[in-house]
């Protein structure tokens, strides 16, 4: 049997057991107040980060993909710009280059960003919010 | 939507800086060559005001056939390794200062950032 045990708040997965011989487990996680689903048709451990325990229905989900749109992923230094669409509403928004956190809005407060990149280097914007599974892309910036 | 621009120059050149400061701090860390270096200045400008040297700098100065004097006379002409050092970080430091691209940058610490 597979027993997920997640935060009580968020529904993020903080263990994922697979427990062969399961009788009592529930027991041991019920005393020490832990909040947890047991399921026993998954034969394989989950990946983290993958997928998270909705807190109302119980359910184990895949965490959804962002319904993020990008129309450009190389620009032109100066002159171009990236547009980003549908981000979720409150995200966190990382925007980094060579090893430097250049830029940072927790919660970006739109659902759209135009970025533009002043000389030739690449970006790498990371948005997160759960429980959608991070957003990542790249956006590089050359002499036009 | 909201619209940004950002110079990525600032922040870079603080990674550039603190690249070039560990690959400095590194070289030098338990460096034997410069520990000797500096004890043997130590002495050479105890020699050159009057005092004596150690045995040991006494006998190095015989396996080169030197005198005591033209021993510490050489040693003090020399710039430390680690004067020499210093002058190099700062010049790369500088030269981050005025890099105006990210390749320049990458150029001045020797690899990617």
């Amino acid at each position: 049997m597979l027993f997920v045990v997640y935060n009580k708040d968020s529904g993020d997965i903080d263990q994922a057991v697979k427990n062969y011989e399961p009788a009592g487990y529930d027991k041991l996680l019920e005393d020490r107040g832990l909040n947890f689903i047991v399921r026993d048709d998954i034969h394989q451990l989950i990946k983290p980060g993958f997928a998270y325990v909705d807190i109302k229905t119980e359910e184990l989900l895949e965490r959804p993909d962002m319904p993020i749109t990008l129309d450009n992923e190389k620009i032109l230094a100066g002159k171009g710009s990236a547009i980003f669409r549908g981000i979720p509403r409150d995200a966190k928004l990382t925007i980094a280059a060579a090893g430097a956190i250049l830029h940072q809005l927790d919660p970006f407060d739109s659902d759209e960003l135009e970025l533009s990149i002043p000389l030739p280097c690449t970006y790498v914007i990371t948005i997160q919010k759960w429980p959608f599974k991070d957003y990542q892309k790249s956006i590089e910036a050359v002499n036009g | 939507m909201v619209k940004i621009t950002l110079d990525p120059m600032p922040q870079v050149r603080l990674v550039a800086k603190d690249r070039i400061n560990q690959q400095f701090a590194t070289k030098f860390q338990d460096s034997y060559r410069h520990v000797v270096h500096a004890r043997k200045r130590e002495i050479a400008a105890l020699v050159k005001a009057g005092q004596e040297p150690t045995a040991e700098f006494i006998m190095e100065a015989n396996i080169r056939m030197l005198t005591v004097q033209e021993f510490a006379d050489i040693i003090l002409s020399k710039i430390s390794d680690l004067d020499k050092a210093e002058l190099e970080r700062q010049r790369l430091l500088s030269m981050i200062d005025s890099a105006s691209t990210i390749e320049e940058l990458k150029t001045i610490v020797g690899g990617e950032l």
